[in-house]
């Protein structure tokens, strides 16, 4: 029995063994060289693929097929040689396959870049990945870049904070002026954006300063460096009133050790192009007379639309900039900006004053025409060393402004009113800093001088032909700025320092008014100066997830000012200690927590004896001063959150602020038909102010669609004084905003679509008024082919203009785009709907003003633009 | 253990970067036909951060190699320079080049089916041998496009971890890594927990020299060296303690941090 059932398993063994099929054999070329790696597939009658292998440095392969097999296709594939495919039925005997050389047509290199990298705290996204069909300039393509927010005049924000620095290839080319490059700038040319976070620009300040700010960096693709890149535009067109036109010439050449942008631009559509040369940065304005900033440069409203639905303009633009790079890290930019505008816009206004029963104490009707004429230059020079051990800068800025605009004004009697001004100011910056073993020693030293020569307001019946008012002021300004300091860095974790800032500042304002209200000229002039000598010692500790820093500034304020007129002398000499302190924590799962208290006081300075009436339009009188040194003290906690995974696109950002003030002086205002005048009175009050705001956004990588989400809700609570009451104001702001944008269909549809409510409350003791906003946009691009974009732009303002009443307002702009190799011919049509009239409602100063703004019309623009 | 200081250390690292970068000292092996660059995504779930590598695969007749993108470029620029580049320069051309320090690399003789990996602990290089693993895949009858490649699915365990990976046509049996083995070019492999993930951005015809740099690894093997890599990235401080000191002689104070660190293989 036992040897019965060994044999029986003996031979079910062989049986199963017998039935397990194999195919093997040796491929070789036609001079019998074995060949090694080529591809066996073995196919099933169906097709199936049923199994595989490779050859080995013989030539050799076997692959087990399992089970018998009747018939299988077989496929032999190896690089550089021709396919071959045979059908096998016999699988005893070997199967030697004989290959002959063919090139392998590896299908066109097929490039994927992922669209976000992340690195520490870089941040890479790949511009092709998020560009669309559409998006004309790089900004086109920031504004889709997750955890980024690109404001109207191009500001770009990264976690609700304003970037401090903006590279092209890792050089400052533009000097915060970077709407230069990103509204140029073609997407095409541009490999990636970084965002480099926690930026401090000063290598040698690097882990020992930290920044909150975040700074962008664009890569160009490298076949558009060396070579000269950028467009030429030209347009004409026809609108109801006059011809359009438009000329465009920018121009870029990057190179490692080069860079030159140059624009030059003019039109009469719309565009305003004076916003491109504007500092998007902290500090990188000129500064200004105490005279020029109390002059609006639009007394009498503006809308909230973009300027081109309403402002007939002709805009120019020329601007020189070149970054050079002597050394390693030593640098030389030059930038040379010249810009000219004149605009034309016409807009009337009910303004409802608010009074003492919580009525409209007196409502004024205005209309007027308006003609404004701008020029600005702007020259600056610098040269920087920033290397890992010493930093130092020097730039020399000398920049004007040159402002005229004319209003006729419908207030029966009829009016004009003429608003000149000058300014004119240079300034030279000096940083330096040396790192030296654990010592680190800063020094800067500002110095500008701002003069505004003349500043003059006019304003006259054109009835009578007499003068009502005239305002003439001139201003000068001498600001120096010195800072030092010193730091140590104890152990490996602890920084101590002490900065020394010393600013000293003096002015001059000079000003007369005559005009019929007053019964003799309203006179001041005043002079003096204020210095500023601050000491803040620091402690900042920082190891793994935390850092910490605490400054305590400790100031003397030194001030004496001279008023000519009532022949008085104020002399002030007073102390002041401040404190702040953040906490920052970085959870694990790049969570970042940021908890801030301040406590910060701000003296006055000239402006607070300036005490006889200035007048800043024909209605309008201010009294800026009120003898009286203001003070105001604040106390601050801010705490932040923001979250970020790139790589699954998420963003979000939170900020929580409540701060106190508490002032020695209160506005005060006193209302009449003709006349508003705006002083200052001394009272001591209190304000708070409350913030929450929070912005979302998600990118779906796989689906081109990106969508964003932000709320935002800001209570104030502060005292105004109108006439001789004193009114306590309670302000609510709400305000959510969603949009989507969406490539679909092979990025043969795009659309995207936004909508933001706002909701203004106030309450000034005696019931609560409020004012809805409502907007909301939708624009589609087809292509039909990748050489065609039709579009289609739509946007619908909802207004309340009064109780139950409200005005909607929808605009729609179209065209289409032809791209044919370099040249691309487009044809744009605005405010299809040829909507004349825009109205909206808001809250100024706690009065209510009603604007309605007369529309360009209905335009179209053919224009042809060639790339290089 | 004897003791130096920093300056010592900086030392050491520019005589491995100097060796690394002369031109004498790349050995050329062979040229590759097909050239492969795949991101690898790698997911740490203990610090909760996510590094990303750029890698080449480069598959010549007898020989692929799998190593940093980056290396690839800065020694291209070497083999083009006649003189011997000052680590100073290397360490530039590595900053252009987005080099992510020591990536470990890997080696295929393609005729003996032997395969070659180098990884560093601290400062010391190792190598081991082990024949090419035989991964047994599972085909699927799946495909979805991968780089512009029409890809089908394949999934495995292997080594500790469930795999799925997707191969195209390209009639070669390489892939990332050690994966292969399957009848195309892998294009795609990514781990189901999620924390591994190999994908081509680029594929290309090749042109270009498979090379090796001669630099004297310590042979260890497979088990060995995961462990000492394991152990050195979880416990980074314990392979300097005592080793490191001030210019003035003081112990240096060495953060007590876990190195980034997720191994592929975990068996």
């Amino acid at each position: 029995m036992k040897r019965f059932v060994i044999a029986a398993m003996m031979t079910m063994t062989v049986l199963i063994v017998s039935a397990r099929v194999s195919l093997w054999g040796k491929v070789t070329t036609v001079d019998g060289e074995p060949i090694i790696g080529v591809v066996v597939k073995v196919f099933a009658s169906n097709g199936d693929l049923i199994a595989y292998g490779t050859t080995q440095s013989t030539g050799d392969y076997k692959i087990d097929l399992g089970s018998e097999s009747v018939e299988v296709m077989v496929s032999f594939t190896g690089m550089s040689y021709k396919e071959k495919e045979i059908v096998v039925t016999d699988f005893s005997t070997p199967v030697n396959i004989t290959m002959h050389e063919a090139p392998f047509q590896l299908k066109e290199v097929t490039i994927k870049t992922p669209p976000v990298r992340t690195l520490g705290d870089t941040i890479v996204y790949a511009v092709d990945a998020f560009r669309k069909a559409s998006d004309q300039t790089i900004e086109d393509v920031i504004k889709q870049l997750p955890g980024i927010i690109v404001a109207d005049n191009g500001r770009i924000m990264y976690n609700g904070e304003p970037i401090n620095k903006f590279y092209i290839e890792g050089l400052d080319l533009l000097s915060g002026r970077y709407a230069l490059a990103t509204k140029n700038i073609s997407p095409t040319d541009v490999q990636s954006v970084s965002v480099y976070e926690n930026h401090q620009p000063k290598r040698v300040l690097q882990e020992v300063e930290i920044s909150e700010k975040a700074a962008i960096n664009l890569t160009l693709k490298k076949k558009r460096m060396l070579r000269p890149i950028g467009n030429v535009t030209g347009g004409v067109g026809r609108g109801n009133v006059e011809v359009g036109w438009k000329s465009e010439l920018f121009s870029m050449l990057v190179s490692p050790d080069n860079q030159t942008l140059i624009s030059a631009k003019a039109n009469n559509c719309g565009t305003n192009y004076a916003q491109e040369t504007q500092s998007l940065v902290m500090g990188g304005n000129a500064i200004e007379t105490e005279v020029y900033k109390l002059f609006p440069l639009k007394p009498l409203g503006v809308a909230n639309l973009p300027p081109n639905r309403y402002e007939g303009n002709t805009s120019v633009l020329t601007s020189v900039n070149s970054i050079f790079k002597l050394k390693d890290t030593l640098t030389l930019n030059v930038v040379a900006d010249y810009t000219k505008e004149d605009s034309d816009y016409r807009n009337s206004s009910e303004i409802e004053y608010f009074g003492a029963d919580g009525k409209g104490s007196l409502t004024v009707f205005e209309k007027d025409v308006s003609h404004l004429s701008r020029h600005g230059f702007n020259v600056r020079l610098k040269v920087e060393n920033n290397a890992s051990a010493l930093f130092y800068q020097d730039e020399l800025k000398i920049s004007g402004q040159f402002n005229n605009n004319d209003y006729l004004i419908d207030r029966a009697p009829l009016m004009s009113q003429t608003l000149r001004n000058k300014d004119v100011s240079v300034s030279n910056r000096f940083n330096f800093a040396l790192k030296h073993d654990n010592r680190l020693w800063e020094f800067a030293s500002d110095i500008s001088v701002a003069s505004t020569p003349v500043n003059c307001v006019s304003v006259g019946m054109l009835d009578s032909d007499s003068l009502e008012v005239l305002q003439t002021s001139a201003g000068f300004a001498f600001v120096t700025h010195e800072r030092t300091a010193l730091s140590w860095l104890l152990r490996k974790y602890s920084t101590f320092g002490v900065r020394l800032d010393f600013k000293s500042r003096y002015d001059r304002i000079d000003s007369e008014a005559v005009a019929k209200v007053l019964a003799m000229p309203s006179i001041n002039s005043i002079s003096g100066y204020k210095i500023e000598t601050t000491a803040v010692p620091y402690y900042q500790y920082k190891k793994g997830r935390v850092t910490w820093r605490t400054e305590v500034p400790i100031k003397m304020y030194n001030m004496r000012y001279d008023d000519a007129i009532d022949d008085t002398i104020y002399n002030y000499n007073r102390p002041a200690i401040e404190w702040n302190t953040s906490f920052t924590y970085r959870f694990p799962n790049n969570l970042v927590g940021i908890l801030k208290l301040a406590q910060s006081q701000l003296l006055g300075d000239i402006s607070n004896f300036v005490t006889h009436p200035i007048a800043v339009s024909y209605k309008q009188w201010i009294v800026p001063g009120s003898q009286l040194l203001s003070k105001r003290a604040s106390k601050h906690v801010t705490l932040s959150m923001n979250y970020r995974n790139a790589l699954v696109g998420f963003f979000w950002f939170s900020r929580l602020l409540y701060g106190m003030t508490e002032n020695n002086v209160l506005n005060r205002s006193e209302v009449g038909q003709l006349q508003l005048v705006q002083m200052y009175q001394n009272y001591r009050n209190k304000s708070r102010v409350s913030i929450i705001e929070t912005t979302a956004s998600k990118s779906f990588y796989d689906i081109h669609t990106m969508v964003s989400l932000s709320g935002n809700v800001q209570l104030n609570k502060r005292h105004t004084r109108r006439d001789d009451e004193t009114y306590d104001v309670n302000v609510a702001i709400y305000e959510i905003s969603g949009d989507i944008s969406s490539s679909l269909l092979n990025k043969q549809l795009e659309l995207s679509a936004e909508c933001r409510y706002m909701r203004s409350v106030q309450d000034l003791g005696f019931g609560s008024t409020a004012i809805d906003e409502v907007s909301a946009a939708f624009n589609v691009s087809v292509f039909p082919f990748k050489w065609l974009e039709i579009y289609a732009k739509s946007s619908l303002k909802v207004s309340e203009l009064a109780v139950d009443v409200t005005t909607r307002n929808f605009f729609l702009d179209g065209g289409l785009r032809l791209s044919r190799g370099r040249f691309d011919v487009g044809l744009s049509v605005t405010n299809i709907t040829n909507r004349r009239s825009y109205s909206y409602r808001r809250f100024i100063e706690y009065d209510t003003y009603t604007y309605n703004f007369c529309l360009r019309p209905i335009e179209a623009i053919a224009s042809v633009r060639y790339n290089f | 253990m004897k003791k130096i200081n920093i300056p010592i250390i900086v030392f050491i690292f520019s005589i491995f970067g100097a060796n690394a970068i002369a031109q004498d000292n790349i050995l050329i092996l062979d040229r590759s036909n097909v050239e492969c660059i795949y991101s690898h995504t790698v997911f740490d779930p203990q610090l909760k951060e996510t590094q990303t590598y750029n890698m080449l695969l480069q598959v010549g007749d007898k020989y692929s190699k799998y190593a940093q993108y980056a290396n690839f470029r800065i020694d291209s620029v070497i083999m083009k320079t006649n003189e011997q580049i000052s680590f100073n320069a290397y360490r530039r051309l590595a900053k252009l080049y987005g080099n992510s320090g020591f990536v470990p690399w890997l080696m295929k003789n393609r005729l003996t089916q032997e395969l070659t990996v180098y990884d560093k602990v601290f400062i010391d290089t190792y190598y081991y041998n082990e024949p090419n693993p035989h991964i047994k895949w599972t085909l699927h009858k799946e495909t979805a496009i991968v780089c512009g490649y029409e890809c089908t699915k394949a999934s495995a365990d292997f080594r500790g971890r469930k795999w799925v990976a997707w191969y195209c046509n390209i009639p070669m049996s390489e892939g990332p890594w050690k994966f292969g083995g399957l009848p195309g070019l892998i294009l795609k492999v990514e781990d189901t927990m999620g924390e591994h993930k190999f994908e081509a951005i680029s594929v290309r015809k090749g042109r270009n020299d498979i090379s090796q740099e001669k630099i004297d690894y310590m042979k260890s093997s497979r088990i060995q060296l995961n462990k000492a890599v394991a152990d050195y990235k979880n416990e980074p401080w314990k392979s300097v303690q005592g080793f490191v000191r001030k210019p003035d002689g003081s112990p240096e104070d060495i953060p007590r941090r876990r190195l980034f660190h997720n191994p592929i293989e975990k068996e």
